[in-house]
């Protein structure tokens, strides 16, 4: 099932109520919080009226915010070979 | 005119010098460096003579350059800290060929990555991590699996570069890794070492406290124990099982 | 005059704002990225939802009423591949694969979902690179001299999506 990844990046201090009140309805609460969302007519009607302020993406998968945080984290390079007890 | 003059004699100096691996602080690594570029016989480092100057061809065996190359920097799969992963792509057939050439000239140096961070080390070298390695005891020994180049005198064996995808769907270019059935690079928990003890006074306005916060970290220290460059006879057969 | 209270132009004139008149290099280069990058979530919509099949939409859009505005479409969509067809072989064989193609890529959006306000952006809106220069980087105002401002005069123009001007000027 594809999703649409939303990432604010612009808020929407000083602009009309209703988009605002649109990053509210998405779940966007503050600067590069990230959302997923099945890709969907209405879905894509509320991305439109703030496509100024978001960053979309559409991936296959939906990832939580610690799925997220792993892939982000680089590799450890090494791993531990003979331990002494 | 003068100035001129004793410039030009210094000019003349130095170009009468010897080049610098002549010079008598490089001459004890060529005492015990071999520059042999041969593939299959590697002299005995002693039985090297010091005035050995035939510069071997500066030859870099760039991975990326090569179409098929990719395999070798392909993108591994994650390993976790435990147990490592295993790479199935094949070795890209230049690299097969010139990695003897490597192989021949010790010592060797390795770009490895810790958490991301270069150390560029060679067999015996200490490292002071920047930070306290966790889940580690003095005496562990890791295996280093991360490393973008590995080289010698030279040779370079250089990781190519592999699409670094990121957050906003945009790609960049990022040197990646190298394969890690190329090499064996092993380093040992010598111990830990502590920074002396930091004293900060916090201050906050309109106020007549101070506190004091007190840091003292530590670091862990690891030394190379061995690094070695794998032939590909080897490769192949640690590949098959 | 010198020192703190000095009469200088915003002191003595009132209201003194000062905002160049023109962009610079940079601004302009970040103004365009910005544009690139509204153009690129409206392509990703677009794309999305011609990829989803109106079987696999959400409950909510599988009415009736919009299943059977799909089956019309498609049999208009035919009708005119058919009228298409003819006039294409009428026209000779350049126009006919232009034409296919058209054709072609309004049945794969058909087979899809859209919205109205995507395709009106798409059939309004130019993109980034379709711009004119004088439209990027400065809009209509009909109080100025040559009847333009720079875009960096509107308000929240960082964050809104002003392309057009009215046409003539």
């Amino acid at each position: 099932m594809p999703y649409f990844r939303i990432t604010l990046l612009r808020s929407a201090i000083g602009l009309p109520r209703s988009r605002a009140g649109v990053l509210q309805a998405l779940g966007l609460r503050k600067r590069m919080a990230t959302v997923y969302h099945p890709v969907s007519a209405q879905v894509a009607g509320q991305i439109f009226a703030v496509k100024e302020l978001v960053d979309v993406q559409e991936v296959a998968e939906k990832m939580t915010k610690e799925e997220m945080k792993v892939s982000r984290r680089p590799d450890p390079g090494y791993y531990i070979e003979t331990r002494v007890r | 005119m003068l100035s001129r003059t004793v410039r030009r004699s210094l000019l003349d100096a130095c170009s009468v010098l010897p080049p610098t691996f002549l010079l008598p602080c490089r001459a004890r690594l060529i005492n015990t460096v071999s520059h042999s570029t041969e593939a299959d016989q590697v002299p005995e480092p002693l039985l090297n003579s010091g005035v050995h100057i035939s510069p071997s061809p500066r030859a870099a065996l760039k991975s990326s350059e090569t179409p098929t190359a990719p395999s070798s920097a392909a993108r591994l799969p994650q390993p976790n800290s435990i147990a490592p992963s295993q790479a199935t792509t094949p070795i890209a057939d230049s690299v097969k060929e010139l990695l003897p050439s490597l192989r021949a000239q010790q010592p060797h140096y390795i770009t490895a990555h810790i958490h991301a961070r270069p150390y560029v080390v060679t067999q015996g070298d200490i490292i002071r991590l920047p930070f306290f390695m966790h889940g580690v005891s003095p005496g562990d020994v890791l295996r280093l699996n991360r490393a973008s180049t590995i080289g010698s005198r030279d040779y370079t064996l250089k990781a190519g570069a592999v699409d670094h995808h990121l957050w906003n769907g945009k790609t960049k270019r990022k040197n990646g890794y190298l394969d890690e059935r190329l090499f064996v690079c092993r380093a040992v928990v010598v111990g830990t070492e502590s920074e002396p003890m930091r004293f900060k006074e916090k201050t906050k306005q309109r106020q007549r406290h101070v506190r004091t916060v007190r840091s003292k970290h530590r670091y862990t220290i690891l030394k190379v124990k061995e690094l070695t460059i794998r032939s590909p006879d080897e490769i192949e057969a640690k590949s098959d099982h | 005059m010198i020192g703190p209270f000095r009469s200088t132009s915003p002191l003595s004139g009132g209201l003194l704002w000062k905002i160049p008149w023109r962009l610079s290099s940079t601004r302009k280069a970040r103004h365009r990225e910005r544009l690139k990058r509204v153009d690129n979530v409206v392509a990703t919509l677009d794309s999305a939802l011609a990829k989803l099949k109106p079987e696999l939409a959400p409950a909510a859009l599988e009415n009736k009423k919009i299943v059977r505005q799909f089956r019309e479409g498609v049999k208009e969509q035919q009708r005119q591949q058919q009228e298409a067809e003819a006039q294409a072989r009428a026209e000779g064989e350049d126009g006919a694969v232009a034409e296919d193609a058209a054709v072609a890529a309004r049945l794969v959006r058909q087979m899809g979902q859209t919205t109205k306000l995507i395709e009106r952006w798409k059939k309004e809106m130019p993109t980034e690179a379709e711009m004119l220069p004088r439209d990027k980087y400065t809009i209509f105002d009909r109080k100025e001299r040559k009847y333009r401002k720079g875009i960096h005069k509107l308000p929240k123009w960082t964050r809104v999506s002003q392309r057009l001007n009215p046409p003539g000027f």
